[in-house]
């Protein structure tokens, strides 16, 4: 999946977006134009607490180099609460997976609302050229792991 | 201690208190099995002492109707507590015999469970033995190994856990010996979608081991029963302790250990931010 061109180390990063804040904000960058890197696959979600953990194990170990998690800011969930509960688990999952070898910068959980196509733009742009710049695929990668 | 919990035991049975008692009985070479008696008679047959490292919780039959009495170290103790704040065992259901835990010794050294050991006496009980000279303790946390892993690089580190999941044999032992891991079906077993690929593979361990240090996290109260099951000698203690460690950190919770708690994963803070980026360098 992460391809190797002239332009250098191309990531595949996953981007698990809320349905009702970062996949519209996502949207607004798109209908305005703002460029930012084309690396993210986007997913739609109904909701930052969707995410389940197999989600980004099963991201890591088909070999997406980065997982990007976008949520309702704090307080504005459209399910009142369910990006409080998703920041626990992701911040568990997240030093899980530092501590069996995923570099931290190949997980974010970021808070975009709809109306904020710039800083959807910023902070993909911001997460993908961490990921780009640990220039190897991901240490859970399938193949890596079995050869 | 020992003529305490027999006499406890022979009550409870006769009585009707209880139609089952849980406890450990000492076998003539010498090895400590757990044992489940029904009959008072039974009772002086039952035993405490180094050896008894199982944690009971893990035999229990938590949607039974019997009323069950049961032996339960500190470790023990944290895992009935945890069950108990899950909505999975009934406190009515069970009598609790608490043992103030002197710690356990295997070929004249410490388990190395116990020397971690932070609650020696289960946090609930309806009734409690001590041993002259044991007291009740509370001690800080101990998270050895950590460091050690922590201070290799990050692909350094997914070898050395490729090495030891490598090793792994999927009896699942781990996770049946488990006192938090009830689950009726096991998302392993699952296959729509199927997450955790059934065949003995490098990657399918490494993701077995994940998903199940993650299902635990939060909950895990150190019993290490999985090591101690694990034919391999896998140490997934590490991983459970990455994981106690950073809930602690993080949310000043400790499972099992408080009665009246809510799940760590199941009640948030609205200000609590800065978990997500914790200054441990995780």
């Amino acid at each position: 999946m992460s391809k190797e061109r002239d332009r250098g180390y191309d990531p595949t990063i996953v981007g698990l977006l809320c349905n009702w804040c970062t996949y519209a904000g996502a949207d607004l960058a798109g209908t305005t134009r703002i460029k930012h890197p084309q690396n993210m696959r986007a997913i739609r979600i109904p909701c930052s607490g969707r995410v389940s953990p197999h989600f980004i194990f099963t991201s890591l170990f088909q070999g997406a180099d980065g997982v990007f998690i976008g949520g309702c800011h704090p307080a504005d969930c459209h399910y009142t609460s369910g990006n409080y509960y998703a920041r626990r688990r992701f911040a568990l999952m997240k030093s899980l997976l530092d501590f069996v070898g995923v570099e931290p910068d190949r997980l974010t959980l970021e808070w975009v609302s709809a109306s904020e196509g710039d800083r959807f733009a910023e902070v993909v742009t911001e997460f993908t050229e961490g990921v780009k710049a640990l220039g190897r695929p991901n240490s859970l990668k399938r193949d890596g792991l079995e050869s | 201690m020992i003529d305490r919990i027999r006499n406890t035991a022979r009550r409870w049975l006769a009585d009707g208190t209880v139609d089952v008692f849980l406890g450990f009985r000492k076998r003539p070479d010498g090895t400590v099995v757990p044992v489940r008696i029904r009959d008072a008679s039974d009772a002086d047959g039952t035993y405490f002492g180094d050896g008894c490292v199982h944690n009971l919780m893990g035999l229990v039959d938590l949607r039974g109707e019997e009323k069950v009495g049961v032996l339960l170290k500190g470790c023990d103790g944290r895992a009935f507590v945890q069950l108990m704040i899950e909505g999975e065992v009934d406190r009515e259901r069970f009598k609790i015999l608490g043992v103030v835990c002197p710690g356990l010794s295997s070929n004249d050294s410490l388990e190395e469970k116990c020397e971690t050991c932070r609650y020696n006496t289960p946090p609930v009980y309806d009734e409690l033995v001590e041993d002259e000279g044991v007291e009740s303790w509370e001690r800080g946390p101990v998270y050895d190994g950590l460091a050690e892993v922590e201070s290799m690089s990050h692909p350094v580190r997914a070898a050395y856990f490729k090495n030891e999941f490598d090793r792994c044999i999927r009896c699942y032992a781990c996770r049946d010996i488990c006192p938090l891991c009830y689950c009726e079906e096991c998302v392993t077993e699952k296959s729509r979608p199927q997450w955790v690929e059934v065949g003995v593979k490098p990657s399918s361990s490494f993701y077995w081991h994940l998903i199940r240090a993650y299902h635990l996290a939060g909950r895990c109260v150190s019993c290490g029963e999985c090591d101690r099951a694990c034919p391999v000698g896998i140490p997934l203690k590490y991983l459970n302790r990455k994981m106690s460690r950073q809930v602690e950190e993080l949310f000043d919770y400790v499972p099992g250990t408080d009665p009246d708690a809510t799940p760590v994963l199941l009640e948030f803070k609205e200000d609590e931010e800065h978990v997500l980026c914790p200054g441990d360098g995780s």
